[in-house]
């Protein structure tokens, strides 16, 4: 074991939304602060393909034959930035998609960039929608740090006045809508369903030094301009300005370390770019944020004679209440009414630049929750392959469906689920030797019935277009697959029924705090999770701070 | 990557400078030349019945050219050669199905009586020249319509480009 000669405040392990957002918050309150990145620094010019076309890679996309063939997220584009679970192996596959970016900027490099607040009946599940778990605070409490992480973000939206989807503060118009854009909403108003802007973190206008979006279509691939955000993009460099900021890649923390009194004092990691050896960094507090699956395996694989069953799990509840968006499979539709279109530019902003927001708060229904519709539409690089026939006719009908294809998916809420849990592999260990996580997870009766309903809607949309519905199956994707994991150290007020309190703060070892999606009881139908995370991240890092400088918090 | 054209553009939309002399290292990198493609599975007269297929199956047309110039049969050729051998064998054979260098020999109405015949059953094939059909089309779609002739020259694909704000619906 290399023990590093600085001591530091505090060890922050993960530099994506939720680890970044805290290293800033501490380093601007005057904390010396060592950030620890298991991957590497990326270039974005070198390593985000933002601009190729398929024609300008060796299989046009896909990969060699069969190279990523039932794996999610991987091809030519972004196998170099995700980690592949053929190469990095765990025993689940079939029950979690676990999707790992071992980068700095961590997932915010290729996120989905959706910025929606959460509102107060999803803080409040239980007491209010008569399902799940409350929170132990509300929307009043992240409110103020939400209109933070937002100014830092950068937001391309509008006040709408949705229902308990608080509107946030913008930085710029929303995008401009699409042709079929516009036709969805129009259309879509005779049945009740809502079509509004979207608000996303790619900026419309030029914001904080970065230029606004340039409209290539391929923000998921990694920007090379800045213009969404990322924490490589936008946080790092804030930090690297300053003294009492150290970054240090490579660095795959494994164990958090603790004193004569079970608290926290340090952190281990291996060195993945060098020699492979144990390092062991000290600090008087640490934070993780590594993902809600990477920190529950750094907790559970940290035990120790005071933490006999994993760092912070005297409750045994590290690992469970796994939950991730209920993700349905896609139905696919030619919409009569948009064949043969004036061919025009719509790459966009990267997908949709609206979105159907949950719409059943005033339906009876057989599930609790709700979801968003996703949808796709445009003049995009894909083609329906299943045309039937051959020569003239078919080339003709495919240049006529171009551009008239209407894709939907539903993303729902999550019940917390006991059940649902990862835990240690008992014999699995990566290629470091450090123990590897195996998932146990399924959908239960209300992600079946709540499919059900999506299905039965998106058929309504698709109806109400006109459109020709390509066959399809009605199926949910794999937990993990909608890349929202968290609540497996959910907070509470009761050590024993909570691995947090509502700052974040581990019950057992007050000098930790987890700061990724771990802490969550719900997880809503609203879409996407990152800037939630990055407000509790906010908030429970002042907390931290605030402790530490009063004494309160030591190790 | 970023290349010199992009670049530019990038420029002429205000981006930063810092970010682009990052880009300009990467911009002379060397890519895969597809003129300079060289046949590395099928035998002379296999890929002889290959282009022909793909062309049949996706036409020259007045407002673009077919698979054949769009090197669909290149393409081909190179996801077989780098598939495992019981997908090879099945395109070696499915070529066989129709008839292989007696294929090239056919009339255009006898060429096209096969492939109508191969593609009488494409939602549940029975026959062996039945079950290829499936195969190369699916093929001969994916290369042709991930090609620049494809993709920008027949179905008006615009993009990617650099805008300097988004029109939104101009229709």
């Amino acid at each position: 074991m290399i023990v590093a000669g600085v001591e530091y405040d505090v060890i922050v392990v993960g530099s994506g939304a939720g680890g970044a957002t805290a290293a800033c918050v501490l380093v601007n309150l005057g904390l010396k602060v060592v950030l620890l990145e298991a991957g590497r620094m990326l270039t974005p010019a070198k390593d985000f393909m933002t601009h190729d076309r398929p024609w300008d890679l060796k299989f046009r996309g896909n990969g060699k034959p069969g190279e990523y063939e039932g794996l999610w997220k991987i091809n030519e584009y972004t196998a170099h930035l995700y980690t592949n679970p053929r190469k990095d192996q765990y025993d689940s596959m079939d029950q979690f998609h676990w999707t790992r970016l071992r980068a700095v900027g961590g997932r915010t490099n290729t996120w989905g960039r959706s910025c929606y607040r959460h509102g107060p009946m999803d803080f409040k599940t239980k007491s209010m929608q008569g399902f799940g778990e409350d929170w132990p605070i509300g929307y009043e409490d992240i409110a103020p740090y939400y209109d933070r992480v937002e100014r830092l973000v950068g937001i391309s939206g509008v006040k709408d006045g949705y229902f308990n989807m608080p509107d946030g503060v913008y930085s710029a118009p929303p995008h401009p809508w699409r042709c079929t854009e516009i036709d969805l909403r129009d259309k879509l108003a005779r049945i009740g369903v809502p079509v509004i802007n979207g608000r996303t973190a790619v900026l419309s206008a030029p914001y904080d030094g970065r230029p606004a979006c340039h409209y290539c279509g391929e923000c998921g691939v990694g920007c090379d301009v800045r213009a969404r955000f990322s924490t490589l993009d936008v946080i790092i460099p804030k930090l690297r300005r300053k003294p009492n900021f150290t970054l240090r890649t490579h660095a795959v923390a494994h164990q958090v370390l603790v004193n004569g009194e079970g608290r926290a004092s340090g952190v281990s990691f291996i060195d993945a770019n060098n020699d492979r050896k144990d390092y062991e960094v000290r600090a008087k507090a640490v934070v993780l944020a590594a993902s809600s699956a990477e920190t529950g395996r750094i907790l559970l694989n940290s035990k120790s004679r005071f933490h006999p069953n994993g760092l912070a799990n005297s409750s045994g509840l590290v690992g469970h209440y796994l939950m991730d968006t209920t993700k349905s499979g896609a139905m696919v539709g030619i919409v009569p009414g948009w064949r043969n279109r004036k061919r025009q530019n719509e790459d966009g902003a990267g997908g949709a630049h609206v979105t159907i927001p949950r719409f059943n708060y005033n339906r009876k229904c057989n599930f609790h929750g709700g979801y968003f519709l996703l949808f796709g539409t445009g003049f995009g690089r894909s083609v329906n392959a299943g045309v039937k026939g051959w020569g003239s006719a078919l080339k003709q009908e495919i240049y006529s469906q171009y551009g008239s294809v209407l894709s939907l998916r539903g993303y729902g809420e999550r019940l917390p689920d006991h059940k649902n849990f990862f835990e240690i592999d008992p014999v699995r260990m990566d290629q470091y030797g450090i123990p590897q996580l195996r998932f146990r997870c399924g959908h239960g009766e209300n992600e079946i019935k709540m499919m059900e309903d999506m299905y039965g809607w998106m058929e309504q949309v698709m109806k109400a277009m006109g459109a020709e519905i390509l066959p399809y199956k009605q199926q949910l994707e794999p937990l993990g697959d909608a890349t929202h994991e968290c609540g497996t150290a959910r907070m509470g007020t009761d050590p024993k029924t909570s691995v947090l309190n509502p700052y974040c703060q581990s019950h057992d070892v007050p000098n930790l705090i987890v700061t990724d999606g771990s802490s969550f009881v719900s997880l809503p139908a609203t879409h996407g999770i990152t800037t939630w995370m990055m407000s509790l991240s906010w908030r429970a890092s002042e907390h931290l701070a605030e402790g530490l400088k009063k004494g309160e918090i030591h190790a | 990557m970023t290349d010199r054209r992009t670049l530019l553009a990038l420029l002429g939309a205000g981006v930063l400078p810092a970010r682009l002399t990052q880009a300009q290292h990467q911009m002379n990198a060397a890519r895969e030349a597809p003129q300079g493609y060289k046949i590395q599975f099928f035998t002379p007269v296999e890929y002889r019945v290959l282009d022909r297929l793909t062309e049949m199956i996706l036409p020259a047309s007045e407002r673009s050219p077919g698979a054949s110039a769009a090197r669909v049969p290149d393409f081909i050729d190179l996801i077989v050669a780098n598939s495992a051998a019981e997908a090879q064998n099945q395109w070696r054979s499915g070529i066989e199905a129709f008839g292989g260098a007696a294929f090239l020999k056919m009339t255009t109405e006898e060429q096209v009586a096969a492939l109508d015949r191969a593609a009488l059953d494409e939602n549940a094939p029975v026959s062996a020249a039945g079950e290829f059909f499936v195969e190369l089309k699916a093929m001969t779609l994916r290369g042709y319509y991930t090609s620049e002739i494809g993709l920008r020259r027949e179905l008006g694909y615009l993009g990617p480009q650099v805008l300097s704000s988004f029109p939104g619906c101009k229709a």
